[in-house]
């Protein structure tokens, strides 16, 4: 069977890793990238850009053969699906077949750059997505003194803090008044501010970038809608994604912000699946179709979708935003629904101890976990995460926000539990 | 060596000593000190005491989570390890480990790996309570059965 796999990235791999193991012999896989070097991490890319990591250090998968096969990968950029040829088309005219196509072609900026002239970007405004963005950052940055970051989500901080280190001078202009407004509750955010102010970072909260300001074909300042304006030789976009769908255009494939699946993985033409940043997917606690973008979302979709592909029927069992971020030691993870704004007729427990900056929060719904915030000591998020996902009852909420309840409830039950019953196999065979 | 075989606590023999406690950290840190180390007791009253250590998922969580490819299968064994040089320590790991089986550390997270097969831990406990055991990785149903035999309760 020819299995065609779009994209090298989290949901890719996770797909041809689960082929491999899956005992089944005549595969033959062939990957189709327009990345020049398969399989590296955009998660770590902000460690990347900070110096921390090499670029060899951001390759987080190497293609390996599996029963005397090799994979083949294919460079290339991707056009069109043509589903009654079974026929995927390229850029350069060449046309691949397949009996089974799985799509993980990720997610791209929804933010369009302002143009110059038609066509053409203002030198020093960049995205932050690909490592063709980190290298035209990091060329920028020779005189640069001032940057600008817009958005103050996960992705703009972890950019702003390594700017940064590396000694620029940075303001990031989030469009709501808390941080971080999806990652952490009102409290979890004020921590992270904190800390990041303290390092020298800038904030302007409830405030957007409206105009650029040039000299000699090179970014020189940003004007505010509130009428503010900054010095910037830089400004960084870093605020949300859309799904990669256009090549899918005249391909009869469902796509409504992102790409329709079912909870196996399949579109709506037979034989044809998506996984990963891509897709439009079941969420896990609202049953709602939803478009999660994230590594640990991606990954699992992706497992998913290879047994489904070789047609072994593994149910998706919804898609959880979680995340977990470091800043200046201090770690942080987030799961669920934790949201002030989304917590209405729900039980929460807390815990907060400034000094060492320990800070836990449970929500309850019926009893079951819906959402949990760690920071500062993040012993047994894991636990927690699985008792979120496996919908367990809960009989005491309080001593989940505890180090000595979360040891109890470990020793009570959970070891127990999870001996008993292969739980990490997530997702129920049918 | 032999084949590649996984580190198993048994529950119900344990006494929560922190002897293997000890052999871990030294083994892995040079030092004798707990927090180092990749086992870890919980202490209990009624309930005994609860080791902590990685139970090598079948369909292993971490390694799924881990953005920097720092967790790895091995070959043969299929057991999960940690490549410490690799770890960017963003803790995606711990948010998903169900186990509580991996912990922070000072440059790197920190992971059971089986010790290459020789383990000092397993010598450190006077009570047998830590074995190695040969998994077969083939029969999953074998897996769970043996798993359910060192935690009976
Ligand atoms: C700076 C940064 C930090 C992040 N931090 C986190 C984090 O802390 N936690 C977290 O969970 N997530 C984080 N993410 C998000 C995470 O990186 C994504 O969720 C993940 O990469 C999604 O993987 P994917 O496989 O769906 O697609 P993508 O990673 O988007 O990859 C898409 C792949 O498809 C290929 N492709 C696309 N179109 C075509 C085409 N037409 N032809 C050929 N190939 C094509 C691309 O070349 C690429 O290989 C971060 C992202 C960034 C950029
Ligand atoms: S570290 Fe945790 S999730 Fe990973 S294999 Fe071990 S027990 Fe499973
Ligand atoms: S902390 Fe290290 S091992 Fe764990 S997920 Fe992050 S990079 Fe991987």
């Amino acid at each position: 069977m020819r299995i065609v796999i779009i994209g090298s990235s989290a949901a890719s791999k996770s797909a041809v890793e689960t082929l491999q193991r899956s005992g089944v012999d005549d595969i033959d896989l062939i990957i189709i990238t327009k990345d020049k070097t398969p399989y590296y991490s955009r998660v770590i890319l902000p460690n990347y850009l900070a110096g921390y990591l090499t670029e060899e250090e951001l390759i987080f998968y190497r293609i390996q053969s599996s029963k005397g096969k090799t994979p083949e990968i294919i460079h290339g950029v991707v056009t069109g699906v043509v589903p009654t040829d079974k026929k995927v088309l390229l850029a350069d005219g060449r046309q691949i077949g397949y009996d089974r196509l799985l799509i993980c072609s990720g997610a791209s900026p929804s933010v369009m750059l302002p143009e110059r002239s038609p066509g053409e970007t203002i030198r020093g405004v960049c995205h932050f997505r690909n490592i063709e963005d980190i290298y035209q950052i990091s060329d920028l940055l020779q005189d640069t003194k001032d940057c600008v970051v817009a958005g103050g989500g996960l992705i703009g901080l972890k950019g702003a803090v390594a700017l940064n280190h590396l000694g620029k001078h940075v303001t990031v202009v989030h469009r709501s008044s808390q941080l971080l407004s999806t990652f952490m509750d009102r409290q979890g955010s004020d921590m992270v501010y904190r800390i990041l102010n303290n390092q020298g970072i800038d904030f302007i909260l409830s405030d957007t970038i409206e105009g650029y300001e040039t000299k000699e074909e090179r970014l020189s300042g940003i004007a505010l809608k509130s009428g503010n304006k900054l010095d910037a030789q830089l400004a960084v976009w870093a605020a949300g994604v859309s799904p990669n769908t256009d090549f899918l255009k005249n391909s009869g494939i469902e796509i409504d912000n992102g790409i329709c699946i079912d909870d196996y993985m399949e579109t709506n033409i037979e034989g044809i699946f998506a996984a990963g940043d891509v897709t439009r997917a079941k969420n896990l606690l609202t049953d709602e179709p939803d478009t999660i973008t994230l590594w640990t979302d991606a990954t699992l979709q992706g497992k998913v979708a290879a047994w489904n592909v070789l047609g072994v029927k593994k149910r998706y069992i919804g898609g959880l935003t979680m995340n977990s971020v470091v800043f200046d030691g201090v770690p942080f993870i987030s799961m669920g629904i934790i949201r002030d704004a989304d917590i209405i007729n729900d039980q929460v427990f807390t815990f907060f101890e400034q000094e060492r900056s320990v800070y836990r929060k449970i929500v309850l719904r019926d009893d079951r976990i819906i959402g949990a915030v760690f920071a500062g000591d993040i012993r047994y998020a894991g636990m927690v995460n699985w008792d979120l996902k496996s919908k367990r009852k809960i009989k005491n909420g309080k001593r989940y926000v505890s180090l000595s309840g979360l040891e109890d409830v470990f020793r009570e039950h959970h070891a127990e539990l999870m001996s008993q019953h292969d739980l990490t196999d997530a997702n129920k065979e049918d | 060596m032999g084949r590649e075989k996984y580190v198993f606590i048994n529950k119900t023999l344990c006494t929560g000593c922190g002897d293997c406690t000890l052999a871990c950290s030294f083994e892995k840190e040079g030092l004798f000190q707990p927090v180092k180390s990749r086992i870890h007791i919980v202490e209990g009253d009624l309930a005994g005491f609860t080791p902590q250590i990685c139970r090598n998922c079948e369909d292993a969580p971490c390694l799924d989570a881990c953005p920097a490819g720092a967790i790895l299968r091995r070959e043969g064994s299929g057991s999960i390890y940690l490549d410490e040089a690799k770890c960017v320590e963003c803790n995606m790991c711990i948010m998903v480990c169900p186990f509580n089986a991996i912990s922070r550390g000072d440059g790197t997270n920190l992971k059971c790996d089986t010790c290459d097969g020789e383990t000092p831990c397993v010598k450190s406990c006077k009570l047998g309570a830590i074995v190695l055991v040969d998994p077969d990785r083939d029969s999953k149903q074998k897996r769970r059965k043996m798993l359910k035999m060192l935690w009976q309760e």
